[in-house]
């Protein structure tokens, strides 16, 4: 038992990655809003706005994309272009009605990795 | 390619190619230092040097190859993302340029690897193969996460490079002694000359584990910031992981430390004697928790750091309640109760529903209870005094039948789908082969218990597939939406893929050591195993 063949050693370890592939899922929220100009400007409604996001690091905005999802899960890609630094991205909303709304955002890092994650905000009546 | 698919094969090929690295980088300084002693080589440093530098001309093909699938799969990512090619931007990219870049570098570091390997008594020869290793691992340096942070760019990044220097140092090393010894099993020249090789490589692991803890806790302390950010957050738990499982691998290498300088001391006058005997199991299971270790650290690459999330740590009670004594939950709520709870208010308002919870909780509570069952039939074996507590890993098969019923509602016995089209879904399709794997384990540590003469490879499929479970328990992440709670949840998880892994090579250096060092970590492993159950036992899902 102590004298184990290295080929058998090799085929045993080699389950490992194979197990790993299978059972998996990796994480992915690298790039993480930490800020959105929401807070000192709320969105209000009827009112098509600019919102800038600022990430914990520089995203590459053309390959990135975020998209708006509203109560009923109706999902509305939004247009992004670069901020004032590599770390921000500026969305464009669209007119919208009160409630409650999510950011799904899924953005490129500039060290090669992806984020797929979600920020919440309400638009409400009062100001 | 569905990006999910696309994240997670780069995902994965991350980790991969920094073991490749490992091989190739980790091989080379290791060559030098351990081998290269003397112009004039004997036969069995020139085998043992032919040998080492295949492994590292392997890894550094093997980082070429999963560098430049990374690209590709990236692409493909991007591709389903945006719904239109992401050429020419993606070429504009650091990463796709720097990506290349290393890609071609590891390319180079092979032939230049081949070029060495003809004639290794020549000193120019390794200057050059060096020169590409250090272009390599300064490239490295634009791909980590200090890369793309606005605020101390280049310490970060300097730090992070020479961390991953240390760590590939230590892990290169261990695997390529560890292949050394093997070569020396087939030749005796090459075993006599494997003590003086490990007293030689002692030094240069200690200095790699320096470097290690040098540029370690300057970057713990500027991602981590805080103790609650140690404790409570992912970042923060999978760093705690990763030392863990090095303070582990390190208790090894000190035995290996040891018995070197015993060998160095007595001037190798016992011959191989106790070097031989058990070094270099202590050395494959060190490798192994450092390969662990690795994939470890390719997932805090991705995981935001602590100091990012000031807002959403846990604090250290919500993270002691996740871990602390309650009463399992023994009575499951029906399935008309989840349905019920089950109308989903949609991810904009997301709220766990109570019955839900109690289902997860009832799972996981109750598969804690045949766990522990399984540990203490283990125990009762050990003992000697119940010799059919050696059917314990039939416990398994009870387990696994138990997830295949509870684990997905919706699917038959207790949903509408039936188990063919519940298959069509990736977690439901994980959850089926998680019960595959649960059975084959006790099957076959079953097998290997009870049968006269097991294959010499069956004993090891438990313990492999222990690890396995631990990388992957250790790697996987719920998906982060609410960071809190997901990590309360993540926690436990974490902690289990640790005992899993220690689990898994407690068992293997059961089986390779005679007792009482293996009797001791077989122990070990069994005590993990009920550790885990309580972890199971006391789980309850955190309020959303």
């Amino acid at each position: 038992m102590k004298n184990l063949p290295f080929h058998q050693i090799i085929a045993v370890l080699f389950l490992v990655p194979v197990m790993a592939a299978t059972f998996a899922s990796s994480v992915h929220a690298h790039a993480v809003v930490i800020e959105t100009s929401m807070k000192e400007m709320p969105v209000r409604p009827g009112q098509a706005t600019e919102v800038e996001t600022r990430f914990n690091s520089a995203v590459e905005a053309k390959l990135s994309r975020i998209f708006l999802i509203d109560i009923g899960g109706k999902e509305l890609a939004l247009k992004i272009t670069a901020g004032s630094s590599p770390d921000r991205l500026v969305v464009e909303l669209p007119t919208l009605p009160a409630g409650a709304y999510v950011f799904q955002y899924r953005v490129l890092a500039a060290d090669g990795h992806f984020t797929d994650n979600a920020l919440r905000f309400r638009i409400s009546n009062n100001p | 390619m569905s990006y999910e698919i696309a994240w997670f094969a780069d995902d994965l090929l991350h980790s991969f190619g920094l073991f490749a690295l490992a091989l190739a980088v980790g091989g080379l300084v290791w060559g030098f230092f351990s081998l290269k002693t003397e112009t004039a080589f004997s036969a069995a440093r020139q085998a043992a040097l032919a040998s080492s530098l295949d492994l590292a001309i392997m890894g550094a093909w093997g980082l070429a190859l999963t560098q430049f699938l990374q690209l590709w799969a990236k692409a493909q990512a991007l591709a389903d993302i945006l719904k239109i090619s992401p050429f020419p931007d993606f070429l504009d990219t650091q990463v796709f340029q720097i990506g290349l870049m290393r890609a071609l570098l590891a390319a180079a570091l092979a032939l230049g690897l081949m070029w060495l390997r003809r004639k290794p008594e020549r000193t120019g020869r390794w200057v050059g193969a060096v020169a590409l290793a250090a272009a390599l691992m300064t490239c490295g340096a634009w791909l980590v996460h200090g890369a793309s942070r606005m605020e101390n760019r280049v310490p970060l990044m300097v730090l992070t490079a020479m961390h991953q220097f240390g760590a590939i140092v230590w892990v290169g090393g261990v695997i390529h002694l560890g292949s050394m010894w093997r070569l020396g099993r087939r030749q005796a020249e090459v075993a006599r000359l494997w003590p003086s090789v490990l007293a030689r490589f002692t030094p240069l692991g200690m200095a790699a584990v320096l470097i290690l803890l040098l540029t370690g806790i300057p970057l713990g302390l500027w991602y981590v910031e805080t103790w609650q950010g140690l404790i409570g957050t992912a970042y923060g738990s999978m760093l705690a992981s990763k030392w863990v499982l090095m303070a582990a691998a390190l208790g090894l290498a000190g035995l290996n430390f040891a018995a070197a300088r015993r060998w160095r001391r007595d001037a190798g006058a016992g011959g191989l004697g106790g070097i031989g005997k058990a070094i270099p199991f202590y050395v494959e299971s060190e490798g192994t928790l450092l390969f662990s270790a690795l994939f470890v650290a390719a997932t805090l690459a991705a995981l935001p750091p602590s100091v990012d999330l000031p807002d959403q740590q846990a604090t250290a009670v919500e993270v002691i309640e996740a871990f602390a004594p309650k009463i399992p939950r023994m009575i499951s709520p029906t399935i008309e109760e989840v349905r019920q709870a089950e109308a989903d208010p949609g991810v904009v308002a997301r709220t766990e529903s109570t019955a839900e919870e109690y289902w997860s909780d009832y799972n996981h509570n109750m598969a804690g209870i045949l766990l522990l069952f399984i540990g203490l039939l283990a125990i009762a074996e050990r003992t000697g005094k119940f010799p059919l507590g050696r059917h314990w890993p039939l416990g398994f098969l009870a387990l696994a039948v138990f997830v295949l019923i509870r684990a997905d509602n919706e699917v038959w016995p207790y949903g509408d789908l039936s188990f063919l089209e519940g298959m069509q879904e990736v977690t439901t399709l994980q959850h089926k082969l998680a019960f595959l794997v649960t059975m084959g384990l006790g099957v076959m540590e079953w097998r290997a218990r009870n049968t006269p003469n097991p294959q010499p490879w069956l004993p090891y499929v438990f313990p492999a597939l222990c690890i396995t479970g631990g990388i992957v328990l250790l790697t996987h992440s719920h998906a982060a939406f609410e960071f809190k709670t997901e990590y309360l949840i993540e926690v436990s998880h974490t902690a289990m893929g640790v005992l899993a892994l220690l689990m898994g090579v407690g068992r293997w250096l059961e089986l390779r050591l005679d007792s009482p060092a293996g009797r001791l970590a077989g122990h070990g492993s069994v005590l993990s195993v009920v550790l885990i159950a309580a972890i199971l036992i006391f789980y309850l899902e955190p309020p959303a």
